[in-house]
């Protein structure tokens, strides 16, 4: 955040200068290249192994919160991506739709049982899970599902 | 950071950038030299620095990112100068996108700061006013304070003076390594969110949790925000009851500064098939129906053998 606001505040300085060059704007939708992990000290904890399905969804940013998405907000996209996590960690990606430039969760959990996201299954939580889109570019998103469903 | 923006901008002016007169009265920040010599195995985080307006009341929260290798955090020990009323170490899942690294925000209101996202890190042990606050839990035992935790230093001051202050204060961290580690410990919380309180009156409710394994407990409170009145948190086994915590009246300051009970000379034992009930009373004084996360109703343990922080919540 240094950097970036050092490097906002220098080109203030050179605003006023003329290069010559066409502006080129970036408005376009941009994309998430989705990868996946979680807390490996959870691991021994659990009764089955962290292989399965991760089934998320993806919200924009005011359609949820710390505690999850809102009443009746719709996600804008839905994820199930088969993984093992057994090392706490896993190559598989997911690349999301384009999304227009902004913020967005994705909030789901490792479904270890085949019955959907049920307590004991790794979740991610909102917070650690917020990411930001760019126009026109792909940027990483690591998705971390750092605790147990409690309930 | 608003402050930094603009001050960065500022230096884009031809005009020589006056850093200014500082604005305070007297600069009661500590410094390394007011604290023992570190130990290898310590090291200062520095809480918020800010200026504290006459006989005024404030919280600010610094946030932060550890990015050393995963460590066992083994005690902490918080040193706060005149005025300070307690300083605390919470981790935070709050995300850089909402606040960065090095942000400082006020959060004496809880409406500024999300409590749902602080988490105890090491519980502290009740402050008793004094300048200097050790946390400690026995030897070869340690939190995992893990690469990327977000944490947060909150500072709580009471100005009572005519003066404005600039205020500093550290937290000295004691680590060990992962493998000298003995015991992890980590917090046991047992949440209760599933509660609505009508506007304009008062409500007590209960949730309750049963552990199907053993633990120690080092350290045990309670957390409710400012509507809160009274809480406790019961234990029952074998069909035996007794109330191990109670706050007959909730003091709003308890929010961030809780009654604690420390059993770290004599862990106090929470055996498998016992359940915690936590049960809280809240009068809301709003026109507005009231509930979780903007009041809580929270028991937070300390406990051994815990590798990682475990939820029981509704």
């Amino acid at each position: 955040m240094l950097g970036t606001l050092l490097f906002i505040a220098l080109s203030g300085c050179a605003a006023g200068v003329d290069t010559g060059n066409d502006e080129v704007t970036l408005d376009g939708p941009g994309t998430l290249l989705v990868s996946f992990s979680m807390e490996e000290d959870l691991i021994p904890s659990m009764e089955e192994e962290p292989v399965g399905e991760f089934l998320g969804s993806i919200f924009a940013e005011d359609d949820a919160s710390a505690i999850g998405p809102a009443d009746g907000a719709e996600a804008l996209e839905g994820l199930a991506v088969s993984m093992d996590l057994s090392s706490g960690t896993t190559t598989e990606t997911y690349t999301t739709g384009p999304l227009e430039p902004g913020i967005y969760w994705i909030l789901g959990c490792l479904d270890v049982d085949g019955n959907d996201c049920e307590a004991a299954d790794p979740i991610t939580v909102p917070n650690e899970n917020k990411f930001q889109v760019e126009a026109d570019t792909e940027v990483s998103a690591a998705v971390f599902m750092s605790m147990l469903n409690p309930s | 950071m608003v402050m930094f923006f603009v001050l960065m901008l500022s230096g884009c002016t031809a005009e020589d950038v006056d850093s200014g007169a500082p604005a305070y009265d007297q600069d009661m920040r500590l410094s390394e030299a007011d604290l023992p010599a570190l130990e290898p195995n310590q090291e200062i985080w520095w809480g918020p620095e800010v200026v504290v307006e006459p006989y005024s009341e404030v919280m600010h929260c610094l946030f932060g990112t550890y990015t050393g290798e995963d460590i066992g955090l083994a005690s902490l020990q918080f040193w706060q100068g005149a005025y300070g009323h307690h300083l605390q170490l919470f981790g935070t899942s709050t995300n850089p996108l909402d606040i960065a690294d090095g942000e400082v925000i006020d959060c004496t209101d809880s409406a500024n700061e999300s409590m749902t996202s602080l988490e105890p890190l090491l519980i502290a042990d009740s402050f008793n006013g004094e300048v200097f606050e050790e946390m400690v839990i026995p030897d070869g035992m340690a939190y995992k304070l893990r690469e990327g935790q977000r944490w947060v230093l909150q500072a709580h001051y009471v100005n009572t003076s005519d003066q404005r202050i600039l205020v500093r204060d550290p937290a000295v961290l004691n680590f060990i390594e992962v493998d000298e580690v003995e015991t992890w410990v980590a917090p046991l919380v047992i949440n209760h969110g599933d509660f609505s309180i009508p506007a304009g009156e008062e409500l007590t409710s209960s949730f309750e949790c049963t552990y199907e394994e053993d633990y120690q407990l080092l350290y045990l409170l309670g957390h409710m925000h400012e509507w809160g009145t009274s809480m406790k948190l019961e234990l029952t086994l074998d069909e035996q009851t007794e109330t191990i915590y109670e706050i007959e009246e909730w003091d709003p300051v308890y929010r961030d500064d809780p009654p604690v009970n420390g059993y770290a000379d004599d862990p106090f034992e929470l055996k498998a098939g016992s359940s915690l009930k936590v049960t809280c009373t809240w009068e809301n004084t709003l026109s507005e129906t009231l509930g979780f996360p903007n009041e809580m109703c929270v028991g937070v343990t300390m406990a051994y053998p815990a590798l990682t922080d475990s939820v029981c919540s509704d």
